[in-house]
């Protein structure tokens, strides 16, 4: 569920903190009030590389609005975000060589867009790869049909690809090697939400988890397909 | 250069031109150190913003990653002032050498955390983060701080900027904002703020609010290590050794409650690691917290500590110079000799 929390609130808890100063945060550390609604369990506990269940996170207003300019699939056109305008797009980060994470998301994406119907065939998913050394626009277009209509690669050059991944925060990392098996990438695997007039609104994270939130995820996209979007909105996706 | 060039470059002497035509004025303009110093401030920023922009991947580690105008309006106006009252001021009076180093690596401090490649890993862990606000609101202001760079700053700023620098209405806000139960209040709060929870995640998604945190804290770090490294005794200085011996020590304790808070947590507090992806794999949720905590915990304590020695020096030498107490220690020798005391008691 998406936690409906304005930016407003976020800034009078910060400001109440400040008042309170460490009390606040050595309480919040036991309370555990803050952003996250999951807490890992105890045998995911200071893991490495174990993510814990965040639930999916409201970014309305925080993360800045979908801006692209890279290549698409199926012809490999130069595109901007104006393509992606009026639909709702999930951004993600992945590659296709990729052997766990990004088949468990796809598939997991594929399971919610099912389960929304009519509102999940209106949905475009934005699969860019972060290794597009290998991921030729063919081997991309494959990938990526092979999922459904709905599926949209994208691949850039470093720059291209840099200027997206910063704009989102998203850490990635490509150590290519001619042997396969050493060859190795590392990417997040949130997704990022957008709505029809490209504004920032969801962070899913449970895509990648073995307890997807498919129903869940499924109604916030319904909700963002049918939704009527306000002059505030269009305002808002120019920031 | 004299006192009179200084102010001619300034632009505060009438040259008898008449003013009122543009393309005078626009002479003048052109004429004015000043506003080639700024010219030349610009234009740099406008490249480094485009290659950062459009080049992120290409461009070296050193030049902004993440280009943002005010960051870097706040670091080179200042710099190139002060680099220019150097310039302008005869070679015997021009600030003590060390005092030189400390401004200009607090300077290139600040900008490394806040401008370079630096950041996009100070974005993708926890405690590279806390070592990132380290920089900007500890380190980095107490060495510009240290350099004590007032005065040559003024003398390489244009005039009409250090107007508005000594008007009363900024003036009081400085003092109410430097009174030491609000400046240790702000340091504290703010630290306290942004490591929230509940606000660290919209200020490190948000590029504005990143913005508005980095800039809060280098602004909150200069104005508070200004106050209490102020090298002159009262009334120069607005409050008191002991006073801000007193401040600086008593900001400690919500630091190290906060960093040990931190430290000892038993659950994941901040889920933008988690969601935009952790650099260093083998550094869990938790562990990358507990060190983030420590890192608030001790060099914040350290430095705290560094200035309470720094203040003691500076009231050592107030003292001595009050009791005239140059010579006070020397030995005479029975044949006259004086051996100065000067070596061990470091009075010059």
């Amino acid at each position: 569920m998406i936690r409906r929390r304005t930016l407003l609130a976020q800034g009078l808890t910060g400001g109440l903190t400040a008042a309170t100063m460490a009390a606040g945060l050595a309480g919040r550390a036991t309370a555990q009030e803050g952003l996250p609604d999951g807490t890992p369990r105890d045998d995911q506990k200071d893991q490495p590389g174990v993510t814990p269940d965040w639930g999916n996170i409201d970014i309305t207003g925080t993360a800045p609005s979908l801006s692209l300019q890279m290549q698409a699939t199926p012809d490999g056109r130069e595109v901007t975000q104006d393509a992606f305008r009026g639909s709702v797009s999930m951004l993600y980060f992945g590659y296709t060589f990729c052997p766990d994470i990004c088949p468990l998301v796809m598939q997991n994406v594929v399971a919610t867009l099912a389960q929304a119907k009519d509102a999940g065939r209106q949905v475009r998913f934005l699969f860019v790869t972060v290794d597009p050394n290998r991921d030729t626009n063919q081997v991309l277009t494959d990938y990526t049909q092979a999922f459904g209509p709905q599926f949209t690669g994208l691949r850039g050059n470093a720059n291209q690809l840099d200027r997206l991944a910063r704009r989102y925060r998203v850490a990635y990392s490509v150590s290519p090697s001619p042997d396969p098996r050493l060859y190795e990438v590392a990417h997040s695997s949130s997704i990022f939400v957008f709505d029809r007039k490209l504004n920032a609104r969801l962070l899913v994270p449970s895509m990648a988890s073995q307890n997807p939130d498919i129903d869940g995820v499924a109604r916030e996209l319904t909700r963002l397909v049918t939704e009527k979007p306000s002059a505030w909105d269009w305002l808002r996706g120019l920031v | 250069m004299s006192a009179t060039d200084a102010n001619a470059s300034n632009g505060t002497i009438s040259t008898g031109l008449d003013t009122r035509s543009p393309r005078l004025r626009l002479g003048r303009l052109i004429a004015d150190p000043s506003a080639r110093l700024a010219t030349v401030v610009i234009v740099v920023g406008a490249v480094l913003a485009w290659l950062a922009n459009d080049y992120p991947a290409d461009i070296p580690a050193f030049l902004p990653w993440d280009f943002y105008w005010t960051d870097y309006l706040c670091i080179a106006f200042p710099l190139a002032w002060y680099l220019r009252g150097l310039w302008l001021t005869p070679a015997g009076q021009r600030p003590h050498a060390m005092r030189r180093i400390a401004f200009l690596t607090g300077v290139a401090l600040i900008y490394a955390v806040t401008q370079t490649r630096f950041v996009y890993f100070a974005q993708h862990m926890f405690f590279l983060n806390r070592i990132q606000q380290l920089g900007m609101h500890h380190i980095g202001p107490v060495l510009v701080a240290l350099g004590w760079p007032g005065d040559t700053i003024a003398r390489g700023m244009p005039a009409f900027i250090h107007r508005i620098i000594r008007a009363r209405w900024l003036q009081s806000v400085m003092r109410v904002l430097q009174q030491p139960v609000v400046a240790g209040f702000i340091f504290v709060g703010l630290l306290a703020l942004w490591v929230d929870p509940a606000v660290h995640f919209p200020a490190m998604i948000s590029p504005v609010l990143y913005d508005t945190m980095n800039l809060t804290m280098v602004i909150d770090g200069l104005l508070f290590w200004f106050l209490i490294l102020d090298p002159r005794p009262v009334p120069q200085a607005a409050h008191s050794y002991a006073t801000r011996l007193v401040t600086v020590i008593l900001v400690c304790f919500p630091e190290m409650i906060i960093g040990a808070a931190l430290s000892f947590t038993t659950t994941s507090l901040y889920a933008y690691y988690d969601l935009c992806g952790r650099l260093i794999p083998s550094i869990g949720a938790l562990q990358d917290q507990h060190i983030g905590g420590v890192v608030i915990w001790i060099p914040g304590s350290l430095i705290s500590s560094a200035a309470f020695m720094i203040i003691m020096i500076h009231l050592r030498v107030q003292e001595d110079k009050a009791v005239d107490g140059k010579h006070r220690d020397d030995i005479v020798l029975p044949s006259g000799a004086r051996v100065s005391s000067a070596s061990w008691t470091g009075r010059a």
